[in-house]
Formats: C-alpha cells, structure tokens, sequence
C-alpha cells in the first residue's frame, strides 16, 4: 500500500454533499410533472380475511376519479417476490397482512383519491389470525398459505456435533429473541409512472436497490415488455435493505397502463410504508456452545425460527445468512446449525442490513462472553485463540481463501484505550451508576453467494466536453458509492474529481451491476468501474495512436509523447467530429466457494468487524447511556476513509438501537406503533457520547483495489457488545432486546445477587 | 390516512373582541371550529382523523395574548407565549424555574418555537410537560367569552384525557400564578422512551422550599402521565410539609409517592415502572436539595 496515489484511500469530500446538504438534489419521491394524476392503494382492512367480493362502482362514480383497478385489470402474474413470486400485486380471493393491497384508484387529486378509495366496498370473511411464529409452525395453526406455514428450512453441519460435545469441558446453552424492527428510510415510498402511448414506453421513477430486477418483477406482474418498462431508481434516500423488494412499482405501472399519457405520483404515508413494507425478520434463537479448559471452541448448535409474515420475499435467504453467519469468525471443528422460517400474518419481513446475521450474532457473542466468563479468560483473548484465517474451513465446512482480518481487528481491540482503561473506569463509578465495557465481533457473508449470477457491469464513456462519465447500474442509497466509484475511475485515468460524472440506476442509462445489497458495491461495481476505465484508456489509447500515432503514454490525465501532449478534451473534440463514441466497459463476477451447500450457501467472500461498547447503567431507572464506541472493521484496502466512517458511525447508531430503543410493535397482526410518534427513533442526543473508527486493511487479494464493503457489518456486533457491556456494568444477562429501562428495572429487581443489585443496597444501607 | 375534511371558514382576527364574537357566533351555528395557535397538536390531530374541524381560527395575530409581564405578586403568561419564548424570559427564570427546566425538554427546538401554552392547555393532555410545573406554581387559567371572565385552578381545568373546563365560546387568554417565596426550589424530571423530542412515561415537577433549619415549609408536588391528568401527590406533600428534611424522611416519601397514583402499562411503559420512577424521581430531587445545603 506504498503506492502514491491521488484520489484512493483520500477523504474526497462526496460528489453529491453539496447538492445534498443545500436540498438541490431532487430524490425521485421529489419529481412532479405536469398533468400529474395521483394514486392512492386499498389495503386489505383484516390482517387475514378472504374476499369475497369487490364492488368499485361507487368509486368510478366519484368526479374526478379516471381508474380505479383490482386484480380483475392486471393482465399478468399479478405476482412479485424477489426469491419466489407469491405476493399478489393486487389481491384476488385472500389478503394475508394488513398491508395487502386490494385496489387502486388513480383520481386528479390525492384528496379524491383517498375518497375513492374509502367507497370501494370489499366483502370479507374474516379469517383467523396467526401471528405467533413458533404457533404457525404447530399443527392445526391457521394456515397461511395452502402448503403450510413452513416457508423454509435449513440445516448445515461440520464434523459429528454429539462428539463435539462430549469432548467439551464446559458446554453452556441459552435461548434468545430478536424484535420485529423498522427500516425507518427518511424518504417515503413514492414515485410516478408514465406510459408513452407513442413508443409504448412505461417509465417508472422510483427508487429500488435493484433496477433490473424491478424492470423483471413489473414485466412479470403486469404483463409488459420488459424492454419496453424504463426504471429509473436512484438516487434514494434511505434503504437499509427496505427497498430491495418492490414497493410501489407495480401499482405505479399498472396505474400508468391505465390512464396512457398522464403521469402517476403515489405517494405512501409513514404509517402506509411500516405497515406495507418489509421489516428486519424477529427471530427465537436455542444455542449451545462447547469448549475446552483452555477455551478452544469445540462444537456449536443453533436452532433458529424466524417470523417472515405473509410472503416469502427474502425469508430463505435471510435465514440461511443467519445460518452462515452464527458462528461468528470462528474455528469450529463440529457444528448443527438449522433454522425455520415460519409464515404468519404479521407483516411481511425481508431484507435488512445484516440480513439475518445481526439475529445469529445477537445470540452467539453473548454466548462467547458467557464462555469468557466461565473460563475466566479475556473476552478478546478467548475470540483471539478461536479465529478464523485465511486457508481455514469455515463452520459449515468450506474453505475460507479469501482475506480474513478478523485477528487483526481484534488485536487493535486488545491494545485500544477503551479496552485497557475499563476497569479503572468501572471503579470510578458509583451506585446507582454502573460502568461496564463489553466486545463483539461478526463476519458478514458479502456477495450474493454459491450459484447465484452474481455480476456487475460499468461503462465508462469519454464525454463529448472531455470529462468522464462512470454508468453503473447500482444505486446511491446515501452511502457514498458513487464518490468511491468516481475516485477509482479518477485514479486509473489520472483525473481530477471534477472531471468526473456518473449515472446511476437507470435502465435506460446503464449496465446491469446487480442488486445495490449485500455489501456488494465497492466490490463488484468497484471492479466493474476499475475495469471499466482501464478499458476507456485503451480505447482512448487506439484512438490517440490512429489520430497522433504511436508512441503516446496516459500520464496525469493526458496523452503525452516527448514534450508532445493530447488531453481527453482534445480526444473528445476529435471523436465528436467523427461521430464517434469512446466507451470502456468493464464486467466482473463474484468469486465462489469451492462447495455447493444449495441455497446460495456458502458465500466465499466476507466482511470482518470488532466492536466494543463502553455503557453506562443507571441501576434505578434502568436507563442505558452508551457512552463511546470503537468501531474496527476489516474494510480491505480502503477507497474512502470519510465514507468508512460515515458507514461505521451510522451502522453504530443503528445497531445500539436495535439493542435499546426500537421495536415494532403487533397485535393481532395490527401494528401498534406505525409512525415516528411512538416508533421512537434515536436523536442526536441518544447517540453514543463519542464513536471512533478504526479501519483494518487487510487486502483482498480478487479485489482491483483489494478492498470489500463494510456496509453491513460495522451495524452487528454493536448490538451484542452493548448488551455484554450491560452485563459487565451490572452482573445481568439480556436474553431479549431492546433491553429497555422497563426489563432492567424489573431484570435487577428479580437478581437481588447481581452487581448492581448488591452494589445499591449496600450504598443505601 | 383518514379522508380530509373540508375546511369551510379560516379566519384571521386581529383582536381578542373578534376572536370572541366569531367564537360565539360559530357556536350558534354549531360548525365545529378549533382555535388554532402553534398548530403542533392540531394538525396531528386533523391528519389522524381525531379531530374535524370546519371552521379554523388563528390566533397568531392576537398580541394581546402574547407577554410575559409581573405584578408584585403574581406572574401572568400570556396564552400566545411559546415555549422557546418561557425558555428565553429572565422573568420565568428568576420566578418559575421549573417552568424553564420543563419547557427544555418540550420537544426540540422547532416544537418549542411553535407550541404555546395556550395549545397545551387546549390540548389537555396527560403527558403535556407545562402542566405539572403549572399545578405546584397553583396557576389559574384566564378564560374569556364575550360575556363572561373567568379564572379557573389549572387542576380543575385539565379534566381528564383531553378534556379541558373550557367552554365551546371560550378563550385561553393566559395563565396566572402567585410568585414563588424567594429560594423556593424549582425540580423537574423527565423520562420518555429516549432523551429528546419525546412523549413522557413519567414527568415530575415539584416547587419546594426549605427555611433556615431545613425544615420543609412549602412542598407541592406533580406527576404527568401518571394518571388521566397530570396530578398533584397530596399524600406525600402531606407527609413532608412542616417536617425537617432527612434522607429517612425522602426515603419515607419515596415509598409513599410510589403507592399514591394507580398508572397504566401502555405502548411506552409499564404500571410497576411509572410508580417506582415517580418515587425515584421524587428522591433524587430532595436529596439534590439537600445536598445543595
Ligand atoms: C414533534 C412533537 C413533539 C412534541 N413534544 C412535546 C413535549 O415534549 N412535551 C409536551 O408537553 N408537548 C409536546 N408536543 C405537543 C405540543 O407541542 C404541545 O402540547 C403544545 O403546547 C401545543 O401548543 P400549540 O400552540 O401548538 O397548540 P395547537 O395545536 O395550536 O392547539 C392545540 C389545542 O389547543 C387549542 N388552543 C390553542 N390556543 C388556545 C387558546 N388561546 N384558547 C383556547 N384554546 C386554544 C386549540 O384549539 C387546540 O385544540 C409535541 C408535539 C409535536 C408535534
């Protein structure tokens, strides 16, 4: 990494900040176009009922509606699910959740819309509701769909999990629960279709972390020519995961196929979006763990059910990550790890930052600090003699080649200032506050894994000004892709930044670069851009030599040959006189596993990340103050140290907030909390006191640059390491998050032995 | 989202005279009208459907309603006052700090440059932050209609959950309270599901004066969200007036305040955390008290 470089590895303020920051940025949910009708969705009323009959005269008759469709009026599957279709775009006989959507009206305005939309009169029978996964999955439990409430199952093991155990000296086995938990992206769910009668063209401005697929799943459900839907998806304001599956797209296409000509703005409220959207999956979760004395890990058995609501979206996958992702960067020489995933009526769940490990994670790096305790080893000592490294099998048995950092992370963690002073700050606490400091890691499979297409492709056109332009199929969801794509473009071409362009998201403007998730981006798109504009040098490079001669090498942003120099803008001039295009393109595929698991199991690529929490515990009011965080992912080479660590502090807040403060709430599957006034989201003041970052880079030998995405892993481990700095703090064990002030209070209450327990009583006596 | 109802008259007095006749002529006709001040509760409201209003008045351009002013006695705050405007008076401060420690923790700057108090006490509600601070200051609410006055305890005009004494034809026109004795105590604790801009589980107020021999010579004490209104502990105030301050006697009141009120478990909190927070609070607040010497 000696290497002088320009633009990599630099702070490069963001390409879009300013734009951002003074609102010049128009995100899709933004555009208004002239003549814009509006849409407004019936959802279903019951979270399980069937229908029975749909009467949408009184509705047509409203003045100033122009469509008001139900399923009767799609001309396709009617169906959208990234990994298996199921979910109906506009029910027929049966709504599952209470997000289902039955009918659209397109009317002049919102206000009439909504109107409409109250007098289409929907008969329902109201069906029993199952809303309890472990319920769903028992005999006789209402049945979500006609096969059964069992959406999936896995299973994968290592070695012989009963030996495992018998050579264990200490084996320890807990259950645990993970939450229903909102993705809470600031923009809103909404967009415009438009059909061009002309061309036949529809056109959907809508922002989705996957544009061609978006382009499939409208094609398919409402019967149109793929080639003939134009999706616009990018820029969005806010994902996390949540935009991966269709949203609004469909309703926005079938609400454009029906009034040719006029553009179609839907908008959804806050509470529309939490109710009809995606959620992070809750999960119970049985774990037990064995060791030996001297703490090597010795066999590992998971048993997971996952609630995945009404439809499948991202269910299987989600809980095959938690699978792959439960062991943790870990050797273990014997493993059972196996998960269901339970259909019910409670929403609908699919992906979400951590995609499923965040659950697995939660439980096993409490187990591990649990194992510390026991074998009274350092936490991060016991973590270090267990980790994984390059060349090891992996707990389900297949062979890690590619870069682990995980040690390295760990190392920085032993020897950090939070880590050596704990103990000193623990003793200058006094009853009734509690100091205590807690660690965690986690591995995060990257890529879309084992026989998945997993490809991305960029082009990188020469610009009729001389400027360079990237065109990337992913999305800028606001982590800062875009700025890194364009420095590694900068780098090989040796430009400045603001010679530099880019065209995200557009099916109309760019190559298929796969889904915007995974915390794929800066590895494939990166690769695919990298190549891309090495490719535009040698095609600038013909183009000099066919036009100047021979001879001419790319230096500092220009062709130059003894003393003799041609810049891009002098190319550029030239190739427009020609008529000529210069584009480089560049395609990548994700590296894979040697092993075959099915399922897109194994992954071969992984992020590694080490994360210690210091919190602060008011043993009376049970209120948790995180007070500083350290934050160590092993990042590969970095691209960006400003976007690493714009990642790093905001997957630190939201992860601390999955561990204290949020929660959806059902009943009956019917939300309870649905908007910002009782969803309650951290402010700025609820942030950690203090969140440093430290960056690892350990290379990644496949990767153009030797990076690889952190944007998942650096919000998982916090989660565990605040809830083992709580125990540290007060001797008590939370099995179930949030740990909220309401489940401390009662938790020391029920332990009169805890530390904190002990410790006020004898401050008061 | 509830179908929006149309709004038929939106008016614009410029005195308190108009605002009155236009609240009493709308009565007659018996259209729903809403008063509209910050607008921080109104409009949550008409958005979720709880509240239709045909006929909408704001009361931005009253200046009437407006000061913060003193006599020798009392102190008066207008109903138009906002909570970034309590924030900024030296008057409050010096008077009524409690009611500044409360207005701090009001939402977060923007909530605190629109709400008033006039809303919050429109508004009634049990979480609403001013109103414990404004029952141990023993405030009175101003009303007027076009023919008549009236000055109404703050604890008997906050009814129940969202209920107020005000009459249809009524408006707040402010509230008023007598002048704390000098070196009386102002404490205030708030607890919400996170630190800023947030609905209490539990709110505290107390104004609290100790004499020479710290001897409690006045102790009121407040809870919201405790109960359908925020409420007076005059159990515990009771058990603390007229005794000397000890930590066995905080602890005593401790104990007390726990058992005075009969909370509910709701969406943001539990029964048995509510009662045990409000003698927590109660505690750290007297013994801050004393430890002040
Ligand atoms: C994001 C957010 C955060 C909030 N945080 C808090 C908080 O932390 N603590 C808290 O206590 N409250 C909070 N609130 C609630 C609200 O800000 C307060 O209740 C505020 O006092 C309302 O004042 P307003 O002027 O905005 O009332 P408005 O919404 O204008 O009116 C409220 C009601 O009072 C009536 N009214 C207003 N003025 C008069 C008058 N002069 N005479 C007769 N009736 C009148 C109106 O007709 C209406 O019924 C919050 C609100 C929001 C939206």
């Amino acid at each position: 990494m000696s290497e002088s470089t320009r633009h990599i590895g630099k702070p490069i303020p963001r390409i879009d900040g300013l734009d951002k920051a003074t609102g010049a940025l128009k995100y899709l949910s933004d555009l208004r176009f002239e003549g814009t009708l509006w849409g407004k969705v019936l959802r279903a009323a019951h979270p399980h009922a069937m229908i029975r009959g749909i009467d949408t005269s009184a509705a047509e008759a409203i003045e100033g509606v122009h469509a008001v469709l139900t399923h009767r009026d799609v001309k396709g599957l009617n169906r959208f699910g990234i990994a298996v279709p199921d979910q109906p775009a506009l029910c027929e006989d049966r709504v599952r959740y209470v997000g289902d959507a039955v009918a659209l009206v397109v009317a002049d305005t919102e206000e009439i819309a909504t109107r409409a939309c109250a007098a289409i009169v929907v008969d329902f029978r109201v069906l029993p509701v199952v809303d309890d996964p472990l319920r769903a999955l028992e005999p006789g439990a209402p049945a979500v769909h006609t096969d059964g409430n069992l959406m999936h199952r896995n299973e994968v093991s290592k070695g012989d999990i009963a030996e495992g155990f018998e050579q264990s000296d200490v084996i320890l086995e807990h259950h645990f629960s993970t939450q229903m938990y909102a993705h809470a992206f600031l923009e809103l769910d909404a967009g415009t279709g438009l059909l061009d009668p002309g061309s036949g063209v529809l056109t959907i401005w809508c922002a989705g972390q996957y544009p061609y697929r978006d382009q499939l799943q409208i094609a398919r459900a409402v019967g149109w020519d793929p080639e003939k839907i134009h999706v616009i998806a990018s820029p969005i304001g806010g994902a996390f995961g949540g935009k991966d599956e269709i949203t609004i797209q469909i309703y926005l296409a079938l609400m454009a196929i029906a009034v040719p000509g006029r553009p179609v703005k839907l908008a959804l409220s806050r509470e529309e979006s939490m109710e009809a959207g995606t959620k992070r999956h809750p999960f119970e979760l049985d774990v037990k763990l064995g060791a030996k004395r001297d703490g090597t890990f010795m066999a590992l058995d998971f048993e997971m059910v996952s609630d995945t609501g009404a439809y499948a979206s991202l269910g299987g996958p989600v809980m095959n990550l938690a699978i792959e992702g439960a062991s943790g960067p870990y050797v273990f020489p014997h493993t059972r790890i196996g998960g269901r995933v339970a259909y019910t009526n409670n929403g609908f769940s699919g992906a979400f930052r951590g995609f499923g490990t965040t659950q697995s994670c939660f439980a096993q790096e409490q187990m591990i600090d649990m194992l510390a305790l026991e074998l009274g080893m350092d936490p991060i000592d016991l973590r270090l003699k267990n980790a994984l490294h390059t060349g090891d099998l992996s707990a389900m048995d297949h062979r890690i080649w590619t870069a682990v950092g995980i040690e390295e992370t760990l190392r920085v963690a032993r020897d950090s200032r939070i880590w050596r002073e704990r103990r000193e700050r623990q003793a200058r606490h006094r009853p009734p506050l509690f100091f205590g400091t807690g660690v965690a890691c986690e591995m995060q499979a990257t890529g879309l894994g084992k026989g998945i297409p997993d490809f991305a492709g960029a082009h990188c056109d020469l610009e009729p000004d001389g400027a360079v332009k990237l065109r990337i199929g992913g999305i800028e969801m606001g982590t800062g892709v875009n700025t890194a794509y364009c420095q590694m473009a900068a780098e090989i071409l040796g430009l400045p930044m603001d010679r530099m362009r880019i065209v995200m998201g557009d099916t109309g403007e760019t190559p298929d670069s796969g889904t915007t998730t995974a915390s794929r981006s800066i590895y494939m798109m990166g690769n695919a851009a990298t190549l891309a504009a090495r490719d535009l040098a040698r095609v600038m490079g013909e183009f000099v030599a066919s036009h100047w001669g021979e001879g001419f090498t790319l230096r500092d942003g220009a062709f130059v040959r003894d003393g003799q120099s041609v810049s891009l803008i002098d190319i550029a001039a030239r190739a427009s006189e020609m008529g000529q295009r210069l584009r480089g393109e560049g395609h990548t595929v994700h590296p894979e596993a040697d092993r075959d698991f099915g399922d897109g199991l194994p992954h071969i690529m992984y992020a590694y990340c080490t994360q210690i929490a210091s919190v602060i515990v008011d043993g009376e009011t049970g209120e948790v103050f995180v007070d500083e965080v350290l934050s160590i992912p092993d990042c590969g080479r970095v691209i960006n140290p400003q976007g690493v660590e714009g990642q790093s502090e905001g997957g630190v807040v939201m992860g601390a907030s999955y561990a204290l403060l949020e929660e959806v709430l059902m009943e009956g599957g019917r939300f309870i909390n649905a908007n910002f006034t009782n969803y309650s989201l951290p402010t700025a003041v609820d942030c950690p006191r203090r969140i440093d970052t430290v960056m690892v880079e350990v290379p990644e030998p496949t990767h153009e640059w030797g990076s690889k995405g952190i944007g998942e892993t650096v919000t998982v481990p916090i989660c565990p390491a605040i809830v083992n700095a709580i125990f540290d703090a007060i001797g008590i064990r939370f099995f179930r998050i949030p740990v909220t002030p309401e489940r401390v209070v009662e938790a020391i209450e029920a332990n009169p032995d805890c530390r904190a327990a002990r410790a006020m009583s004898s401050a008061m006596g | 989202m509830p179908e929006l109802v149309r709004i038929e008259d939106y008016h614009i007095p410029q005195t308190v005279e108009e605002t009155l006749e236009l609240l009493a002529a709308e009565t007659k006709r018996g259209r729903e009208v809403a008063l509209l001040a910050g607008g921080t509760d109104i409009l949550v409201r008409m958005r979720e459907g709880r509240m239709q209003p045909r006929v909408i008045i704001q009361i931005e351009a009253l200046d009437e309603l407006r000061g913060i002013t003193e006599t020798e006695t009392s102190l008066r705050i207008g109903a138009r006052v906002t909570f970034a405007e309590l924030l900024a008076s030296p008057l409050i401060e010096r008077h009524a700090r409690v009611i500044s420690l409360a207005c701090f923790e009001i939402g977060a700057p923007q909530i605190q440059s629109r709400g008033t108090v006039g809303g919050q006490l429109g508004t009634a509600s049990p979480v609403g932050d001013l109103i414990p601070p404004l029952l141990v200051l023993d405030a009175e609410v101003l009303c007027r209609s076009v023919d008549d006055e009236r000055r109404i305890p703050i604890g008997d005009f906050v009814k129940g959950v969202g209920k107020n004494d005000l009459r249809p034809d009524e408006l707040i026109l402010g509230v008023e309270f007598p002048k704390p004795p000098p070196g009386a105590h102002g404490l205030w604790h708030k607890m919400g599901p996170r630190r800023a801009q947030s609905i209490s589980k539990v709110s505290f107020a107390g104004l609290v004066h100790l004499d020479k021999r710290k001897r409690v010579a006045l102790c009121r004490l407040a809870y919201g969200a405790v109960a359908v209104t925020a409420i007076r502990a005059r159990e515990t105030e009771a058990l603390l007036t007229s005794q000397a301050l000890t930590p066995a006697l905080i602890r005593e009141a401790q104990a007390l305040v726990q058992t005075e009120f009969s909370p509910i478990t709701d969406l943001r909190s539990t029964e048995s955390y509510r009662r045990k927070m409000c003698g927590v609070m109660l505690r750290r607040g007297l013994s801050g008290l004393l430890e002040q010497g």
